[in-house]
């Protein structure tokens, strides 16, 4: 039997035990409301070989995605459309104008109400994260409805629906959303206390069932956590710990749903910090938890090796501390642990150091290693300048090393170089230049050994426009703070975002 | 004469862009607890710098010390400044070390999940910040870091031929 989301929607809002007699004083409350209206467009225009087969004739795609939006006092509402054409690639892609999201929003003082797509996160990710990520073409809603209740002393939430991924994402790499062909229902919420003004304690709860297309349901989970997040508990101490434990059954042929070993994810962060020194702890604990719809912390550097975030246990240390009122910084990392699907340990020390000359000049260099003995190691640097040449126009020069071999105890070691440099010119605010080569002598030479490409930038308030031509040779991209392996690109894009 | 339909499009389309526009409204957590929506942090007479940032983003950080200094260097300035913090839950720990590290100590509300930022900017990127003029409209908007920011937001203010702006 198919689930039907809507009932389910309609359950976790009424099971919010809330009294409705007073959104309309909160309604009256508000001063004269005025009506105001947005507009966003984003584009891709892009012309790319294949990664996984360049001998094939590059490809023409258009990603596309408008988001109209209208407020009205404390409502809002907004609906995005996408569109993704491929005129000479793969006609069954293709996807015409089609409704990704669709959002109606009611935010009073103490209540909030949504329906339609929202975005949903419990604690630090760990348990739950539907989020969005654009330059990795990810947007995770739940369909469905959520409803907050907050005043000084407690929040309460609730929510529930169904998953909906972007169906035409716009970006360059989008990620796998892997929902093809089901339906994952989820419904939770939230109660948080406020002990005092630096001390919120929380707990969380979801359930999640999978259903495979035209299928019964062959996945349930049931999370259940709680969180202490605490600031200045001494002068310049602020930490964060939290736990959480998922039950989880799957069926198996025959045999109906089976009851599978029960999942730990834990999470503690402890720092100090003053005008010279920034220190911090961190930690995390994850067992047997593997979720599709989480985003926890991962505690690796912007190196991204580690992929497993179901089952390791780590720890990090970091301190940085600034020198000649913060023109000197010099700081460090060591990341140690256990990751218990590699069956192997983890180290990975880094250091680094920030240098200001004046007013004009800065650099920044950082080197590290990480290795897991007898599995892989991997080292890594790089040299940041930025020099200021005149108002509002600079030069930046960044230079990268990395060698990562594999498989240290393998007869035949799997080894990668790159080395990389970029560089950037900005002639004011609205243009910027930019430059690159990379320099991958293990790569197999039907994969390229040498990578060229330029950028061009333009941006204005309402505006931002991009254009690239030339090669990546893919591995670790950044974005939003987060970081992804990616495939190598060949080709040229333009994109574009208006926002009005 | 086929086209003349498309054409108003056109002009209406980006003559839109042109044209004030409410900033949207929200509320959301300081760092702190305590809850502030757009209506609180816009007083009567005086205009509001809304600058979206995050722990990880350098030219962010440079950003805020800009403005934040350049205010502080002028109390008279009828301009008020809210940061609203964007790092996710991966690096939610690292928005009270930085803050505590360089010295800041003006308001910063918590965002998340982007729920506040979205409103402002689809695409996302940073640093990326919007004055708010003293009816509530957003007057300007700056993607990237723009040195000659406060430059900007003085003359859209029609402060450049005051005495304050000699103070700046």
């Amino acid at each position: 039997m198919k689930i039907k989301f809507k009932h389910l929607a309609l359950v976790a809002l009424g099971s919010a035990s809330l009294s409705w007699s007073d959104i309309p004083s909160l309604i009256e409350e508000s001063p004269s409301p005025s009506f105001s209206w947005s507009f966003s467009d984003h584009n891709i225009f892009t012309n790319a070989k294949d990664p996984g087969d360049p001998s094939l004739p590059a490809t023409n795609t258009l990603a596309h995605q408008t988001t109209l939006g209208g407020e009205y006092g404390p409502v809002s509402a907004s609906v995005a459309f996408s569109t993704k054409l491929s005129p000479n690639g793969a006609p069954e892609l293709n996807r015409n104008f089609i409704v990704d999201k669709k959002t109606l929003t009611g935010d009073w003082e103490n209540w909030e109400l949504k329906l339609g797509d929202t975005h949903q996160e419990l604690g630090r990710g760990i348990a739950l994260s539907l989020f969005s990520n654009p330059a990795f073409g990810v947007d995770n809603t739940l369909e469905g409805g959520a409803v907050k209740y907050r005043n000084s002393y407690l929040e309460m939430a609730t929510f529930g629906g169904r998953v909906n991924v972007l169906k035409a994402p716009v970006a360059i790499n989008p990620v796998d959303t892997l929902m093809e062909g089901r339906q994952v229902v989820i419904a939770g919420g939230s109660i948080t206390g406020n002990l005092s003004s630096d001390v919120k304690l929380t707990a969380h709860y979801h359930t999640t069932s999978n259903q495979p297309e035209g299928k019964a349901v062959n996945k349930r989970y049931q999370t259940v956590g709680a969180s202490l997040d605490f600031r200045n508990i001494i002068s310049g101490l602020d930490g964060y710990l939290e736990s959480n434990v998922m039950d989880w059954e799957a069926s198996s042929y025959g045999k109906g749903m089976q009851q599978k070993p029960r999942a730990y994810g834990n999470f503690a962060s402890l720092s100090y910090s003053d005008l010279l020194l920034k220190t911090k702890i961190e930690a995390k604990d994850y067992r047997s938890f593997v979720y599709d719809f989480q985003r926890p912390p991962t505690l690796e550097e912007e190196i991204v090796l580690a992929t497993n975030n179901s089952d390791v246990t780590a720890a990090r240390f970091s301190a940085e501390r600034r020198f000649a009122e913060g023109a000197v910084a010099i700081g460090a990392t060591y990341l140690t642990g256990e990751d218990r699907e590699a069956k192997a340990n983890i180290h990975h020390p880094v250091a680094y150091s920030k240098l200001k000359l004046g007013s004009g000049v800065e650099f920044e260099i950082k080197g590290g290693y990480r290795w897991m003995p007898l599995k892989n190691n991997l080292a890594h640097g790089s040299l940041k300048t930025k020099v200021k040449t005149g108002k509002g126009q600079y030069l930046e020069l960044e230079l990268r090393k990395q060698n990562l071999n594999q498989a240290i105890s393998s007869p035949l070691p799997i080894q990668e170089e790159r080395n990389a440099a970029h560089a950037t010119y900005t002639f004011s605010e609205k243009f910027s230049l930019g430059v690159g080569y990379e320099f991958m002598p293990t790569n197999l030479a039907e994969l390229g050994n040498h990578f060229v490409n330029g950028t061009a930038t333009y941006k204005t308030g309402v505006l931002t426009a991009r254009g690239f031509i030339g090669q990546t040779s893919g591995g670790t991209q950044c974005a939003s703070g987060v970081c992804r392996q990616v495939p190598p690109y060949t080709g040229a894009y333009l994109e574009t975002a208006v926002a009005f | 004469m086929a086209n003349k339909p498309f054409f108003l499009f056109l002009i209406l389309f980006f003559g839109m862009g042109a044209l004030a526009k409410p900033a949207p409204q929200f509320q959301g957590e300081l760092l702190g607890g305590k809850r502030i929506s757009l209506k609180q942090s816009l007083k009567p007479g005086r205009s509001l710098i809304l600058c979206f940032w995050a722990t990880w983003c350098a030219p962010c950080l440079q950003e805020l010390k800009e403005v934040s200094s350049r205010l502080k260097s002028n109390p008279s300035l009828p301009v008020d400044m809210l940061a609203i913090n964007v790092d996710t839950a991966e690096t939610a720990s690292d928005i009270a070390p930085t803050l505590k590290l360089y010295g800041f100590d003006f308001p910063v509300v918590l965002d998340p999940k982007h729920e506040i930022f979205s409103k402002y900017q689809n695409s996302k990127s940073l640093p990326f910040s919007a004055l708010v003029n003293t009816k509530g409209e957003i007057a300007k908007t700056f993607s990237g870091f723009h040195e000659q920011m406060f430059d900007e937001v003085k003359k859209e203010l029609g402060l450049e031929s005051s005495s304050i702006e000699n103070k700046i």
